[in-house]
């Protein structure tokens, strides 16, 4: 077998005293889709933002994460883009979203101002913002939900990076929107032969997504394998539990809805 | 099946403009809820769901068409004789953390209904207050905690219980569980259930997301560009979508 892209061994992190992740070990294949899943405060975010190297200061942790496939450390901006759930959270709101795009492009593809201000437009219309040129010089504020999640993909894929990492990146936004920012995802992610992780809560969303699921549960990686597998014959209760839960259109309407019970698991 | 009850809640004709082509806003919204009716109301972002709410719970002026509330037009109602009926219909807000003022305890939260609406004698309030978080699945403790010391779940618990206290006959439920993730949001809906079981309230539910309305909705209306577009019982509309707009959110659930 070849080498993985990303290797993840024995990694722990905490936040002083409380561990935030125990001993993770995962590896994922040069353009495979990741799809880590848990709850809030089950450790999913911690471990992409460790992999992006973007823990807070005071976080201590162990273990190595290796990217077996770059020929060096990777540097974030060039070679891991990462896409946060609150688009408003990661765009400057006093800079143009032609100059946010811009200063990426430049700053790690080394091109002039006016050529990445050109790059910048061309970013834009590959995640379908209409008229891109015309809206270099428009504001974050002008913009949707939606369309603001777009120009924040746009900025993440400035530096071309091999890895995509989204943290969420459609949970503030209605289910249609949400839609068509993962078909557009899916879309940049083969047509550059990028590889990606992407953090969601929504089982369903990453069982259609993810050609590989991480589930996490208290700070733990309780199960990870092809998504048929996890979901066919799902082997810990946490993941039995989040299948349970899982609501769909046709089943006959019941009277409760189903609830994970936190005592049956360990 | 309750569709003959008496409506709590009937709207008409109901208009909004917002700025001056008149694009955005509402346009001929007709509906009612009956007593211990949910009604879900659906529609993409910006498909005038919200507005929709905030008409009802008259936090906005209509620009035409009524409202009435248990048979009473409150379109134009005002002053003592609004206040006098507010305990009657209340209102959970999407996000709770911006619903409570961030100084504001547990316990002043709980006790301005109380004060308002005289619904108890000054030194019943904590008593009240702790029966009341209890029956929201919360501990009586919590009474001194302030909304950025409890967590998303407990907030939208704690917003529940603010808008029970008054024994209100409608709650408008805007986008209630949709920053909560799938396992609170299971407990916050089954709560909302147990509730209109045991007190027959009727639930105005807004939402964007078809697999909660399957599980929590008897009828549901679906709104796009400020319009009512389909209506009827949810199984039946979701089994068989006759717009367009329903089509659209029907496909853009994810399946498992």
């Amino acid at each position: 077998m070849s080498e993985p892209y990303l290797r993840i061994r024995n990694l722990t992190v905490d936040y002083g005293g409380t561990a935030a992740l125990q001993d993770v070990s995962l590896q994922l294949a040069k353009g495979g889709r990741l799809a880590l899943i848990g709850e809030s405060g089950s450790g999913k975010s911690t471990l992409a933002m460790a992999i992006a190297g973007l823990l807070p200061r005071r976080a201590r942790s162990g273990g190595t994460i290796e990217f077996p496939a770059l020929p060096r450390q990777p540097s974030l901006g060039k070679d891991i883009g990462v896409l946060f759930q609150d688009p408003s959270g990661s765009l400057d709101p006093v800079m143009t979203i032609g100059d946010q795009i811009a200063e990426v492009v430049m700053t790690h593809r080394g091109l002039s101002w006016i050529s990445a201000r050109l790059m910048a437009a061309e970013l834009l219309d590959r995640v379908h913002i209409p008229k891109p040129l015309s809206r270099l010089n428009s504001y974050p504020h002008e913009f949707s939900g939606g369309q603001k999640q777009r120009i924040a993909l746009a900025a993440a894929l400035a530096g071309n990076p091999s890895l995509l990492i989204a943290d969420e990146p459609t949970s503030a936004l209605d289910t249609v929107v949400q839609r068509h920012i993962v078909n557009l995802l899916d879309e940049l992610v083969r047509d550059n032969g990028l590889t990606l992780l992407f953090v969601t809560h929504d089982i369903a969303l990453a069982s259609e997504r993810a050609d590989t699921i991480g589930v996490l549960y208290k700070g733990k990686l309780v199960e990870c394998g092809p998504t048929a597998g996890v979901l066919g014959e799902p082997e810990h209760a946490y993941t039995k539990a989040l299948i349970a839960t899982h609501i769909s259109l046709d089943m006959p309407r019941r009277k409760r809805l189903a609830e994970i019970n936190a005592d049956g698991l360990q | 099946m309750m569709q003959r009850a008496s409506p709590i809640l009937e709207v008409r004709n109901l208009a909004k403009r917002f700025g001056d082509h008149g694009a955005a806003g509402l346009r001929n919204v007709d509906f009612s809820v009956s007593n211990g009716e949910t009604l879900a109301v659906v529609g993409a972002s910006g498909s005038g769901k919200t507005t929709l709410a905030r008409l009802v719970m008259r936090l906005l002026p209509p620009e035409a068409g009524s409202i009435h509330f248990r048979g009473q037009d409150i379109t134009a109602l005002r002053g003592e004789g609004l206040r006098r009926l507010r305990p009657h219909f209340q209102m959970v807000f999407q996000d709770p953390l911006a619903a409570f003022n961030p100084r504001a305890s547990v316990r002043r939260v709980l006790e301005d209904p109380l004060r308002l609406h005289g619904l108890a004698a000054k030194a019943e309030y904590d008593t009240v207050i702790g029966a009341t978080l209890e029956r929201v699945g919360l501990s009586a403790d919590l009474i001194t905690r302030l909304p950025l010391e409890l967590s998303g779940g407990q907030r939208q618990r704690v917003a529940i219980a603010r808008a029970i206290l008054t024994k209100p006959d409608l709650i408008v439920l805007d986008e209630p569980v949709s920053a909560l993730d799938v396992s609170v949001r299971a407990q916050i809906l089954n709560l909302l259930l147990d509730l209109q079981e045991e007190t027959g309230v009727a639930y105005l539910f807004i939402s964007h997301d078809l697999a909660v309305v399957r599980a929590f909705a008897d009828r549901m209306i679906v709104m796009e560009e400020g319009r009512i577009t389909e209506t009827g019982m949810t199984e039946q509309v979701l089994a068989n979508p006759q717009s367009n707009a329903t089509r659209i959110l029907i496909a853009a659930v994810p399946r498992l």
